[in-house]
């Protein structure tokens, strides 16, 4: 199932752009830099700032996917007694870990080198979990960031100077004092407020391509929208990545303005939920292309959990601004907040049907799948599907399921179209 | 059977009968926390009885529609039971962010409209420092002003206290009852003692007390039977352990002497100290729960390095660990933990504990198997 689909030239830059910041990772030690594993969604830029070079576990477990060393890492931690349910990201680093400790690299390609610490932010209750074993499984320091996660809009709009308050409080008396200890360096803060800037701009642009895609046809699949992700979790606050988006940004609106589809002949806009499935996305994307339906909008894209106002960045105020993009993501979670989000997606993008990754280790995102669908049926009439798969690990991955669903789907979309055609002409 | 223990037995074996038996006695308002650590106290000071959620024992079926089967049975069975009826003598939930499948109770059931009341709050996993202590405060006066609110009448720090005082005497009598254990295992089976524990969260710990302090003179009386495996449990976060299970191990010559269960020795860990300002006292004591939680970041303490201790000073034989199936914070940690205990030459046996039927024939030759190699050690 080849060449469905028209590829983004900019995407193909990811490949190069992803190994070097690996070469980058290995070599750190040698350059007498410090390293850091992280998890979820940063904050990096006090890293970046403070020249420490970091591992990301979901990056990685998509790079390893890639490299398609997936299988054999999730297994190698299995057999160390990590269980098949538990978060593929993450056994794919405890994998790594295992590695590193054992001595025994079994794939050299794909391994990481030892951290000084491990630094991460609570996104999801199990990244803070996993930051906190793989500390304690690799002897070394933890130093964590707290993120509130309030439980309606309300509850964030009343809390929400004092969560800013909070957040703010960790990075100053905690985070900055370890990193600086760590490093043996002061923190520089006009550099962290250059990356702040950089970063804002990254977001605006971001956010700017994104909304290309409500264009028919869309200029773009999700997947590749997905994997640009890359450059934001790994190249977060340098201008490489500001370079990347503004590629990809000028690609897409050529695309635009000369009408070219992502999936030639588009006839279905499909929205996706859930993390991509990075194992089978290239074929995953050549699936649908197949039967013409181009996935134009996700929440792992198109969501709020990470941030899109550029707003919130103030070269000026770099710490304001890193708690702030932190209390931002939580805001995402809310299920009012998701629904009413999805809505207005659904709306902005004319998509005809969703799918949902109905992710077999990530219960993060997974919680209120099955409510997601009523939802949208009930407010916008729009049919969706549950998968059953796993953005990492294969063995949870059915070829007959897949297409069993994605034609049941798209077959109830062209039902409804006919009945509306129908409907229209008789009230003519 | 005492007249203490056939009550907390008769509660925890059906305590949808129990509430709504006190609900219709007394006109109160009952309030569900998620474990582990809502602060009861606050919601008793309030004039409200708390009680911890339970998964209860029945086949799944409408909460089957709204949480997929790879969340743990605690928070299926809860929102199982919550879907079709069965808790609704609750008039409200305390939720908080305890690991990502508890978050579903409050995502789930609060857009269903459930119950009249919800609050979801937020306490620091990782408790280093000041920051998260003040943190903590700010969450429980949060709820207390919530509770006040709800209840139209303000909860002042006096009555607080006494129930901090409550609570704590309550703690220092199940601590009390399970040194006794430690002497004596054989007093009482291992059922009767979840029994025991699980029921001072499912009724008014006044009452509980009482029967408590009754049982305890009795079962001091009381001879041990020697010549019995001594063991320890370590595990199910949130849940209680399944009683058949706990049958088997005690059919096969084992004795449980000890745990570090929350149905156990978690949830009755630590006091609350009294300080001027009771809200401080309840953060102090959430921030400075030291036995190791794999839902809390804890910079000092290891948790096999610990089991490996409370192993060694409770003179147990072995270990056998009963973590909930899709516990996905336990099994982050039992890898090393297992590795630990390996090292420090104490035999574990593992069983993951199953909302669904469970094989017990085949645990059972496990057990046995397991039993004799200790017995022959």
């Amino acid at each position: 199932m080849e060449g469905k689909t028209n590829r983004l030239r900019t995407t193909a830059e990811i490949g190069k752009l992803v190994a070097r910041h690996y070469v980058d990772l290995n070599q750190a030690h040698e350059r007498g830099l410090k390293v850091a594993w992280t998890c979820g969604g940063g904050p990096f830029l006090p890293l970046l700032a403070m020249d420490v070079v970091y591992h990301h576990a979901p990056s990685y477990a998509a790079w390893c996917c890639g490299r398609k060393v997936n299988d054999e890492m999730l297994r190698y931690s299995e057999s160390a007694g990590y269980l098949p349910e538990l978060c593929s990201y993450k056994k794919v680093s405890y994998a790594a870990a295992l590695q590193i400790m054992g001595g025994i690299p079994m794939r050299p390609e794909v391994m990481l080198p030892k951290p000084d610490f491990i630094f991460g932010v609570r996104n999801c209750p199990l990244m803070l979990f996993w930051l906190d074993s793989i500390a304690r499984l690799m002897d070394v320091p933890l130093m964590t960031i707290e993120q509130p996660q309030p439980a309606t809009l309300r509850d964030y709009d009343l809390n929400y100077e004092r969560n800013l308050a909070y957040v703010e409080r960790q990075i100053t008396q905690n985070v900055i004092p370890f990193l600086e200890d760590v490093t043996g360096r002061r923190l520089d803060y006009e550099r962290l407020g250059k990356l702040v800037g950089i970063m804002g701009r990254v977001v605006e642009l971001r956010r700017y391509s994104r909304e290309l895609t409500k264009n028919i046809p869309s200029p773009c699949t999700f997947f590749e929208f997905g994997m640009s992700q890359a450059p934001v979790m790994n190249l977060a606050g340098e201008e490489e990545a500001l370079g990347y988006f503004e590629r990809f940004r000028a690609e897409l609106e050529q695309r635009v303005a000369q009408g070219i589809a992502a999936v030639p002949g588009e006839k279905y806009r499909l929205y996706w939920h859930h993390i991509p499935v990075w194992h089978k996305i290239g074929h995953l994307t050549e699936k649908l292309a197949s039967y013409g339906a181009c996935l134009v909008a996700a929440e792992y894209s198109h969501g709020e959990g990470f941030p899109s106002d550029p707003n919130i960045y103030n070269p000026e105020q770099p710490i304001p601004s890193i708690a702030r993009q932190i209390v931002y993501s939580s805001r995402a979670r809310i299920p009012e907040v998701r629904d009413e989000h999805l809505v207005k997606l659904l709306q902005g993008y004319s998509i005809d049907g969703l799918i949902l990754h109905n992710h077999q280790t990530c219960k993060y995102i997974d919680i209120g799948e099955p409510d997601l669908l009523l939802h949208v049926e009930e407010t916008l009439g729009k049919p969706g599907v549950m998968i059953d798969c796993d953005a990492v690990d294969p063995s949870y991955y059915s070829e007959a399921e897949w297409d069993m669903k994605l034609k049941a789907l798209l077959e109830v979309i062209d039902a409804r179209r006919k009945a509306r055609r129908s409907a229209r002409s008789e009230s003519m | 059977m005492s007249r203490s223990l056939d009550k907390f037995v008769r509660v925890t074996a059906n305590p949808y009968s129990s509430l709504s038996q006190w609900k219709a006695r007394t006109n109160g308002k009952i309030f569900g926390c998620v474990p582990m650590h809502i602060p009861e106290e606050i919601v008793h000071a309030a004039g409200l009885l708390p009680v911890v959620l339970w998964e209860g024992d029945e086949p799944f079926d409408e909460g089957h529609a709204i949480i997929q089967p790879f969340f743990c049975g605690f928070v299926r069975g809860v929102i199982d039971l919550a879907v079709k009826g069965k808790l609704h003598f609750l008039d409200g939930i305390i939720c908080c962010d305890e690991c990502v499948s508890t978050e579903a109770i409050d995502f789930l059931l609060r857009r269903r409209g459930l119950f009249d009341y919800f609050e979801f709050l937020f306490l620091p996993a990782d408790r280093k420092g000041d920051t998260s202590k003040v943190y903590v405060m700010e969450e429980f006066e949060r709820l207390r002003a919530s509770l006040a609110q709800y209840t139209g009448k303000e909860i002042d720090d006096a009555s607080l206290e006494q129930s901090i005082r409550l609570y704590n005497r309550n703690r220092s009598l199940l601590r009390k009852l399970y040194g006794l254990r430690r002497e004596k295992p054989t007093v009482l089976k291992a059922r009767e003692m979840y029994a025991i524990v699980m029921s001072s969260m499912l009724m008014p710990k006044e009452e509980h007390n009482e029967l408590l302090e009754a049982l305890i003179s009795e079962l001091a009386a009381k001879e041990a039977i020697d010549g019995k495996v001594r063991l320890f449990l370590s595990g199910t976060l949130c849940a209680a352990p399944r009683s058949e299970v706990l049958d088997l191990i005690e059919d096969t010559g084992g004795a449980i002497v000890d745990d570090d269960l929350y149905v156990g020795s978690r949830y009755f860990e630590g006091d609350v100290p009294l300080h001027a300002d009771p809200i401080e006292s309840l953060a102090e004591r959430y921030v400075n729960l030291s036995l190791r939680t794999p839902t809390l970041v804890d910079h000092e303490h290891d948790w096999g390095h610990q089991l490996v201790e409370m192993v060694n000073r409770s003179g147990s034989q072995a270990l056998i660990a009963l973590p909930l199936k899709n516990c996905d914070p336990h099994q982050l940690h039992y890898p090393r933990v297992r590795q630990k205990l390996a090292r420090a030459g104490v035999p574990e046996f593992f069983i993951e504990m199953e909302h669904e039927a469970m094989s017990l024939g085949q645990i059972r030759t496990r057990i046995q198997a397991f039993m004799e190699m200790i017995g022959g050690r």
